[in-house]
């Protein structure tokens, strides 16, 4: 009975959504995981984790993974996590998810809104969100992973799920190519793939050809403090 | 001079680069200090660059180095007391392969339509380290999707206010529609399937 609801609210969630496409397995597939996957997300956003401290997740992403059937390896770049299938012969394809949130407060609230607080590297406090979606990228990486398992007669290659740390840090992917990933039992592929949420409606997808993002810079200026010394009024005049 | 700095890197990109390039200074923290009465030692202005090429990045950080330089001339700094510039980390943009999109979106549009498939927006300002994992290898094609998780009638609301969504990128208002969860896993591996497919 409770499938049957499951199912039922599924199809008016799809209608709601003007999602025309022919019922297909992956569908199926996915409609039947939903509460399950619902319910990974809801707790990926409420623990939320920065750059580099994705312990937490990786685990969860590491467990999921292993209980799936792939081949695990863990602890890359920090907190990097990949799963590997190999499954005959056929193109070498990555799918990549990354973990880490943001320093934000989050205000939506939700009941599974995060309230909690991390120390950064500094040692300055920070709330900390999901406010780039990574939870929800995570949360589709495990569903796509038990998709791809249980559909594994349908295609024919090398599978490999990458969870990612640092991404907001700018230097997550390059900490596990330093940490000599594909030098380890990490292919090379030849297709990498990855998904971001969008704040476009539900059912838009944005994918044009050629360059989609711009590069980018993060750096940190400091100016001294400069003490000028009036001998003869006794009196500092510091300039920041 | 910390606060000097900030407003005239604004003026880097109106004086320096082209009106056909496109570039983005950001300042998203400046720190110093603690109370009152007492004076800090330094101050750090925490900076984001966004650039689509090395000559536009390059105008960029000279500015910069320059700015910095020239507000620590004027206040009679030595060399030595020179603001320091600690750079972080370094991001090349992102290109989605042609064929690999162009097959990856040929099986999406089966999940969304076709018509639901945006192809001819501009290249964003955002920024990614996605594509890092296989840089410069010679051998990996790349495709990155952005798929919409707002709330429908919020999304429809938001634009009915004037404004162009319901929440932006990084913004504490930040939220994913349940729905999105099935959707975009549907999403991943319909187009992970295409990518194997022959």
């Amino acid at each position: 009975m409770k499938n049957k609801i499951t199912c039922l609210f599924a199809a008016i969630a799809l209608s709601a959504f003007s999602l025309h496409a022919q019922p297909n397995k992956v569908k199926q597939l996915v409609y039947t995981d939903s509460s399950w996957l619902v319910e990974i997300f809801k707790d990926l956003h409420q623990n939320p984790e920065l750059g580099f401290m994705e312990v937490r997740t990786s685990g969860i992403i590491a467990n999921e993974l292993k209980d799936l059937g792939y081949e695990v390896i863990t602890g890359i770049g920090k907190t990097g996590v990949v799963g590997i299938l190999k499954n005959g012969t056929g193109p070498m394809v990555m799918y990549r998810a990354d973990m880490d949130c943001n320093s934000v407060k989050e205000i939506t609230g939700l009941p599974y809104a995060s309230t909690k607080i991390m120390k950064k590297e500094d040692g300055a406090e920070t709330p900390v969100m999901h406010a780039c979606g990574h939870d929800a990228h995570v949360t589709w990486m495990l569903g796509v992973a038990k998709i791809m398992m249980t559909l594994k007669k349908e295609w024919k290659g090398t599978l490999v799920f990458l969870a990612q740390s640092a991404e907001e840090l700018l230097t997550g992917a390059q900490a596990m190519i330093d940490d000599k990933m594909y030098e380890k039992e990490v292919p090379v592929p030849d297709f990498l793939l990855g998904l971001h949420t969008s704040n476009r409606p539900l059912g838009k997808i944005n994918n044009g050809i050629g360059v989609r993002m711009s590069g980018s810079d993060q750096l940190d200026v400091t100016f001294m403090a400069l003490v000028v010394m009036d001998q003869d009024q006794k009196t500092e005049k510091i300039q920041l | 001079m910390a606060c000097n700095a900030v407003m005239q890197y604004q003026t880097i990109i109106s004086r320096n680069i082209g009106a056909q390039d496109v570039a983005v200074i950001t300042v998203g923290a400046i720190n110093g200090g603690t109370d009152n009465n007492v004076i800090p030692a330094s101050v750090t202005i925490k900076v984001n660059l966004r650039w689509f090429n090395e000559t536009v990045r390059t105008t960029l950080l000279v500015g910069i180095t320059r700015i910095n330089e020239g507000i620590a001339v004027s206040n009679g700094l030595s060399k030595e007391q020179y603001p320091t510039i600690k750079m972080k980390g370094k991001v090349y943009p992102l290109e989605n392969d042609a064929q690999l999109t162009e097959k990856v979106n040929a099986a999406l549009g089966q999940v969304v339509t076709p018509a639901n498939i945006i192809t001819d927006s501009p290249a964003s300002m955002g920024s990614e380290d996605f594509q890092h994992l296989v840089k410069g290898n010679g051998k990996t094609v790349c495709n990155y999707i952005m798929v919409g998780v707002a709330n429908p009638p919020a999304h429809a609301k938001a634009i009915e206010q004037g404004k162009k969504s319901s929440f932006f990128m990084h913004a504490n208002n930040y939220l994913v529609d349940l729905a999105a969860i099935p959707l975009g896993t549907q999403i991943g591996a319909t187009a992970l399937l295409a990518v194997f497919k022959k």
